[in-house]
């Protein structure tokens, strides 16, 4: 599954830039049900690639489970030493520049794109 | 099949148009049309038959006036050949016009069926005619006698073939007509001649060959209806069902036959004058013989007439019978249609009634028929579905049952994390200890169980305040909240004051109790410690804001002073502390993220331009009043919008006093800017 709708929120992979766009707000209530997202993303890295984009541009909401989703897939990927993961942001959505920086901090490799 | 269907398709269309009792008209219409003309035909065919009967009878009912006509006429001849008699002859003649008035009254009764009234008319004539004729001339008067008894011969025989006698379908009854209208009245014609004959030889005393010839022709012929009459009464003695016609007539029959063959019998010698004896013993037999064919006739007739009516009565049964038959077989077809009819109306309405129970819910058991037709098929289906109803509805019972007892669960360990989480927040009565500092606090939970967390904990003249935000809410969530409140003051009441190893400890309790916990759960976590208007604040959580006189917001970020608390093991690095100078009158504000990202209905976040708005508004009131505000201003901007996520606040406000009055004056030009550990952002609004 490359693609995921929900109610105010739009989450899939475009192959042809290995990047995942994330768009509208997610407010899910608990990490469980972040489970597709998260099974998205390992589909996509699970694949034999180099490198994966992480479009954050028009997420304008992630609540902290969310953010908690993320610190974990990051976790879990930062030892694969050949990935090299791209995040593009957006300084004017609050909820970002404290989040990913802390993605940073736990994956230095990972490249942070304001744009 | 299809063909099949396209055949009966307008009848099936019909057929669906009419109610059940216009259905059994049409078809009863249809089978009674040809029922009724068979029952007409065969009705009709019987009666016929009856009619046919029943105009013999009527020829019967003439021929015996007739026959007594007959036989006075004849006796009438020869009484009037002897002189003698003449007497003898006025009463015959008397009982002749009797007969011949009781014959009319026949005639006219029955004449235009039997078509005799013109025969009967010229006998009549001829009766008057020889009334009429002197005696002077016996041979002329003779003659006319001959005439009259030969027309009321033509006159029977017109009866018998008008009356339908001589084509009686019978054998018993056939050979009784047989005897009564033609051999009988033959043999008593040949018996009158012989008579005749005899007489005049007796009277003339003259006795001719001729005669006797003409006598033994008569004798002939009267052996041969003889035989001819013994044999016919043998059959119609013999095929008699009714057995009526041998006891009552073979006596008389055998009586006349045996008397016949004696006088034919009796030799006569052709010689001339041999006896005139002889003739006087043939004219008596034959005087005798008549006698007793009258009176063989007389029963034969009766007899005949028995079998008749026995025909009649017959075929009357038979109508009778057919009609009693047809009755019972339409009344079965109609009970049984009308029985067919309420049995399905039966099935139908307990169907309805049913289905109105299934409609109401209240469909307890499946509905009972004796039906075996087509009809219990649909029954059998609807049962079917009523069973599947009534399983499905236990079902969706048992689940909500289910929902309902799972929702008690929750709500019950809502209750007590709940219960746990609102225990453990500082009381009002701590915080109004506390000398420096005005405090309140504010929480509103998005559900029952928060991840939200605040504290304020006075231990040795120093205030340590807390605020943060554990993932997610519920039970797990708060009971990590209670773990670092725990954690917060085990530190503390162990006297340590580095903030990096506070939040390090802290961290490496929580994260293997979380990993203890298999919990997907971390949180933010920022720690301000105050002390005699020094503020020193760590670990990374939203901005603090910090409120100047004259409602200058600083805003402190601490995303470079710490790392979620749980997340990673070895947050040390990452770890900073910043000291922020509160002079008397400034404040302080601490909030989550549920305040800056609370959303007003058309889903535009609060923001922190907002929060900092209503705090320059408001710097100069109470803690407590500058926190009201902003909680008014939050519930104004979501009006009827869902509260979605928790909401924590914690204002606090340096106390004016009399050595805080004199320590605005020595520090607060030089220690405007605060003091940090780490590289600190922070911005002046």
């Amino acid at each position: 599954m490359l693609k995921i709708q929900g109610d105010n929120y739009h989450v899939w992979y475009e192959e042809t830039n290995k990047t995942v766009h994330f768009e509208g707000t997610l407010r899910l209530r608990t990490v469980a049900e972040y489970s597709p997202i998260i099974q998205l993303l390992s589909n996509v890295v699970n694949n034999p690639t180099n490198l994966v984009d992480l479009n954050f541009k028009s997420l304008y909401a992630l609540n902290s489970s969310g953010i908690s989703m993320l610190s974990k897939f990051v976790i879990d990927i930062r030892d694969k030493s050949k990935l090299q993961v791209i995040i593009k942001a957006s300084n004017n959505i609050n909820w970002q520049p404290k989040a990913l920086k802390n993605l940073q901090r736990l994956m230095p490799n990972l490249i942070l794109k304001y744009e | 099949m299809k063909q099949l269907q396209k055949v009966f398709r307008p009848a099936i269309t019909l057929m669906n148009r009419l109610k059940y009792p216009q259905k059994f008209t049409l078809i009863s219409s249809i089978f009674v049309l040809p029922l009724s003309l068979v029952m007409y035909l065969l009705i009709s065919e019987i009666q016929s038959r009856n009619d046919f009967a029943e105009k013999e009878k009527i020829g019967n009912t003439y021929l015996r006036p007739l026959r007594q006509l007959w036989s006075d006429v004849s006796l009438a001849q020869i009484t009037n050949n002897d002189q003698a008699k003449q007497n003898e002859l006025k009463e015959l003649k008397a009982r002749i016009n009797n007969q011949m008035q009781s014959l009319e009254d026949v005639d006219k009764k029955y004449g235009n069926i039997l078509l005799t009234t013109t025969k009967f008319s010229s006998i009549k004539e001829k009766w008057r005619q020889i009334e009429n004729q002197s005696n002077d001339n016996i041979e002329e008067k003779n003659q006319t006698y001959n005439t009259l008894r030969q027309e009321i011969d033509e006159l029977r025989n017109k009866v018998g073939d008008q009356s339908n006698l001589i084509l009686d379908p019978d054998i018993d009854s056939y050979y009784l007509m047989d005897a009564t209208l033609l051999k009988l009245p033959e043999m008593q014609y040949i018996l009158t001649d012989i008579q005749l004959i005899t007489q005049k030889s007796i009277l003339t005393k003259q006795d001719t060959v001729e005669s006797r010839i003409k006598l033994i022709k008569y004798l002939a012929k009267l052996e041969g209806y003889n035989s001819e009459l013994k044999k016919n009464m043998q059959n119609a003695f013999k095929f008699n069902p009714a057995g009526n016609t041998r006891p009552k007539l073979e006596k008389f029959l055998n009586e006349y036959t045996n008397k016949i063959d004696l006088l034919i019998d009796t030799t006569i010698p052709l010689t001339e004058n041999s006896s005139t004896l002889s003739s006087q013993v043939f004219y008596t037999a034959a005087a005798d013989n008549l006698k007793l064919s009258y009176i063989l006739w007389d029963k034969a007739i009766v007899e005949l007439d028995v079998l008749l009516q026995n025909r009649i009565n017959g075929f009357v049964q038979r109508q009778l019978l057919l009609c009693a038959f047809v009755s019972i077989i339409l009344i079965l077809v109609l009970y049984l249609y009308i029985a067919f009819y309420l049995g399905v109306r039966q099935t139908v309405s307990s169907l309805s009634a049913a289905s109105k129970q299934m409609i109401n819910g209240t469909v307890t058991e499946s509905i009972i028929l004796e039906n075996r037709d087509e009809l219990a098929e649909v029954v059998k289906s609807f049962n079917d579905i009523a069973l599947a109803l009534v399983k499905a509805n236990k079902e969706v019972n048992l689940l909500n049952q289910c929902l309902t007892d799972e929702n008690i669960r929750m709500g019950a360990e809502l209750e007590v994390t709940s219960k746990l989480q609102k225990m453990i927040l500082p009381p009002k009565h701590e915080l109004e200890q506390i000398p420096d500092l005005e405090i309140a606090g504010f929480m509103l939970s998005a559900t029952e169980v928060g991840g939200d967390y605040y504290d304020v904990i006075y231990h040795n003249g120093k205030v340590k305040i807390g605020i943060g935000d554990v993932t997610g809410h519920g039970l797990e969530s708060g009971v990590l909240m209670i773990m670092v409140q725990t954690a917060v003051r085990t530190l503390l009441e162990h006297n340590e004051t580095d903030p990096k190893k506070f939040l390090d400890t802290l961290n490496r309790t929580i994260y293997q109790n979380v990993q203890r916990m298999n919990s997907d759960k971390n949180m933010t976590l920022c720690l301000l410690d105050y002390e005699n208007g020094k503020v020193r604040v760590s670990g990374q959580h939203e901005e603090m804001l910090v409120v100047r006189r004259g409602g200058l917001v600083q805003r402190v970020d601490t995303v470079d002073l710490g790392f979620p608390i749980g997340l990673e093991e070895e947050i040390s690095d990452f770890i900073g502390y910043a000291d922020i100078q509160l002079y008397p009158n400034d404040v302080v504000v601490l909030y989550t993220d549920g305040v800056t990202e609370a959303e007003n209905p058309e889903g535009e976040l609060y923001g922190i331009a907002r929060l900092t708005e209503i705090i320059k508004e408001n710097w100069q009131h109470s803690a407590h009043d500058i926190k009201q505000s902003i909680v008014d201003d939050l519930y104004e901007y979501m009006g009827q919008g869902k509260l979605l996520d928790d909401i924590t606040l914690v204002v606090l406000k340096r106390k004016q006093s009399e050595s805080s009055n004199k320590l605005i004056k020595d520090d607060v030009d030089q220690n405007l800017e605060p003091e940090t550990s780490a590289k600190l952002t922070h911005t002046l609004v």
